[in-house]
């Protein structure tokens, strides 16, 4: 006798289902599609802002971006890319407005955070030092080639994924990406393990 | 030596969840999901009627979400002074031992920060609310979301302990910059006072609750063992014996926040007594106390960021709004690097704005609160004031300059609506 499959937990619910009971106007479904996709949005926008202040802001308007246009999604399978492609660009916008506050004087010249203090403990000191001067160098190029740059050396998604994440042609993120390097290579030495490869 | 970095660089970080900030946002979403989009007029009148329906339901498990957070009895929250406890509309609750004060900078339905000064605060913040909550304490700032939580602050040294729930403290002298307290941990932020002042405390004081704070690293006490009540007017005493030989030297040298208690500036015909009478929130007795040369004076010789900020409060309190300009100055100009010299040029800017009328004054002060730097919360608001100042000021070209910042900044913000408004006109 065949046994009764058991109901599926919600972690085991893809995000399909999730989005169309969303869609449906199920708040459970949108607190699951939260729960599962929070930790990775709230680490991919902290590395990319280096402000936790800023990264809650952004996952914020993010997520509530995102379920509020839920049924614009059409492919709700992937709710996933859809998620961080909002998020991204939420994170480019606040770079713009931050680099405008500082050049009105709303805002404290010297920016703080940064993947230095992201940095595991057990990095050493040199460690620390170089990530420190790759905040700086950060910090000087534009929020396209910031973020484009981090998507792919810091995050190491693969460079179809970076145009994508960042709303660009292929051409455009290798070339954002590329001159991003160009002021890498000036201070710091970093090797990539796997060129073709990425996650 | 150059080190070598090897791609992808994230193998390097060790950014584990930040749990408490995943779920504040969590709530965070919630609230605005449960709040109808301003952009969405068509679902306003249907989303309203749902309000009433379950606004009892919501009312009872929430308070009022989107206004202020206010005491119990409604009366609006300002300047809290202990000893005593605060019971606040959502249920939540604020114990302070004698002398200690907390200063709410910022209130509203979805955050509510608060700058504490000297002395022991237990925070008893009612899980589930929609506000973030931040309380400000000098070397540390601590993010909260529901949990049960202990601040004591001696000068540059601040201690949290956590009994319920976790926070998250913040700060330059906080190690990696962030810790997330869990129930029963705690962490002690920033230099001891010298250790020559502890040195001259009284026998068996640091029994009586003003241990050295370097003692209370160890301290395993839960908040309960030790009430607001438990702390007696000797221990304000000691603080303020003890705080006596703190040099403006030291003050300034490693820019660590300032003492409360600190001693009475030369000539202050008053000495000390008109800092118990701010303490207790008596401004009046306290202005009373010192008179106009005294208040004059003390300002002159006060030596730490703290005093300046009582003294201010005592003249802006006690009605000679025109007095409270000098120590803000005096702190904006003279402790450009201490933590709170951007809220002393924030609150110098609205006193210039709203109690004087000096619009010009007002913009250079909080176009200077900016520069110095506000913690997150109060960014907005210094803002949307920097723009009212302008416009007033007859600044045409950098209000719109400003305004434009604003809108960009926050579209949906408490301002909006009247910037847009000054901005058609």
């Amino acid at each position: 006798m065949r046994q009764p499959q058991p109901e599926p937990t919600s972690a085991e619910i893809p995000d399909g289902d999730l989005v169309r009971r969303a869609c449906a106007g199920d708040r459970g479904a949108e607190d699951d599609l939260y729960r599962r996709h929070a930790s990775a949005i709230h680490r991919l926008v902290n590395r990319l802002l280096g402000s936790p202040q800023d990264a809650e802001d952004v996952m914020h308007d993010a997520f509530v971006q995102a379920f509020e246009k839920l049924d614009k999604l059409r492919e709700p399978e992937a709710f996933r890319g859809w998620l961080r492609q909002i998020a991204v660009i939420r994170v480019r916008r606040v770079i713009r407005r931050r680099r405008l506050q500082r050049a009105l004087g709303l805002l404290p010249a010297r920016e703080d955070g940064g993947l230095e203090r992201l940095a595991a403990r057990t990095a050493s000191p040199q460690v620390r030092a170089e990530l420190a001067v790759v905040d700086r160098v950060l910090r000087q190029l534009s929020a396209d080639e910031r973020i484009a740059w981090t998507l792919r050396v810091v995050e190491g998604y693969k460079l179809e994924e970076v145009a994508e994440l960042a709303g660009c042609s292929l051409a455009t993120a290798k070339r954002r990406i590329a001159a991003a390097q160009r002021r890498m290579d000036a201070v710091v030495e970093i090797t990539e393990e796997t060129p073709g490869g990425g996650r | 030596m150059k080190q070598e970095l090897r791609a992808p660089l994230g193998e390097l970080l060790e950014d584990a969840p930040d749990e408490v900030a995943i779920e504040r946002v969590r709530r965070r979403v919630r609230v605005t999901r449960r709040v109808p989009s301003r952009r969405r007029p068509a679902l306003l009148a249907a989303a309203a009627v749902a309000l009433l329906a379950a606004g009892g339901a919501i009312y009872a498990t929430w308070g009022p979400a989107d206004g202020p957070l206010a005491r119990a009895d409604g009366a609006p929250l300002a300047r809290l002074t202990g000893p005593g406890e605060v019971h606040l509309s959502d249920g939540s609750r604020i114990a302070l031992a004698d002398g200690a004060t907390v200063e709410v900078l910022d209130n509203d339905g979805a955050r509510f920060v608060a700058a504490q000064g000297d002395g022991r605060v237990t925070y008893r913040v009612r899980p589930g609310g929609p506000r973030r909550w931040t309380i400000e304490a000098g070397a540390a700032s601590v993010d909260v979301v529901g949990t049960v939580f202990v601040v004591e602050r001696h000068g540059p040294q601040v201690r949290v302990a956590v009994e319920r729930g976790r926070v998250r403290v913040r700060g330059a002298a906080v190690e990696g910059g962030l810790r997330t307290l869990e129930p029963a941990e705690s962490v002690t932020v920033g230099e001891p006072l010298a250790r020559a002042e502890a040195a001259t405390d009284p026998p068996g004081d640091g029994a009586g609750g003003t241990a050295p704070a370097s003692d209370q690293t160890a301290d395993e006490r839960t908040a309960d063992e030790r009430t607001a009540d438990e702390r007696t007017a000797d221990d304000q005493t000691s603080d303020d014996q003890t705080s006596d030989e703190r040099t403006a030297d030291d003050q300034t040298a490693d820019d660590r926040p300032a003492v409360v208690a600190t001693a009475p500036a030369e000539g202050t015909p008053a000495g000390s007594s008109w800092r118990r009478l701010a303490a207790r929130g008596e401004h009046d007795s306290a202005f009373a106390a010192l008179g106009e040369s005294g208040f004059v004076a003390a300002t002159e010789g006060a030596r730490t960021v703290d005093e300046l900020l009582a003294l201010a409060d005592t003249a802006r309190l006690s009605g000679h709004a025109t007095l409270a300009v000098a120590p803000l100055t005096r702190i904006v100009e003279g402790f450009p690097t201490s933590p709170r010299a951007g809220v002393a040029a924030l609150s110098l800017g609205r006193l210039q704005l709203d109690a004087l009328d000096r619009p010009a004054e007002a913009a250079r002060s909080l176009q200077r609160a900016s520069e110095l730097g506000l913690p997150a919360s109060l960014r907005e608001t210094a803002l949307a004031r920097l723009v009212e100042a302008h416009h007033r000021a007859g600044h045409a070209a950098l209000a719109r300059t400003y305004a434009a910042a604003y809108l960009a900044e926050y579209p949906d913000g408490r301002y909006a609506d009247e910037i847009r408004r000054r901005e058609a006109r």
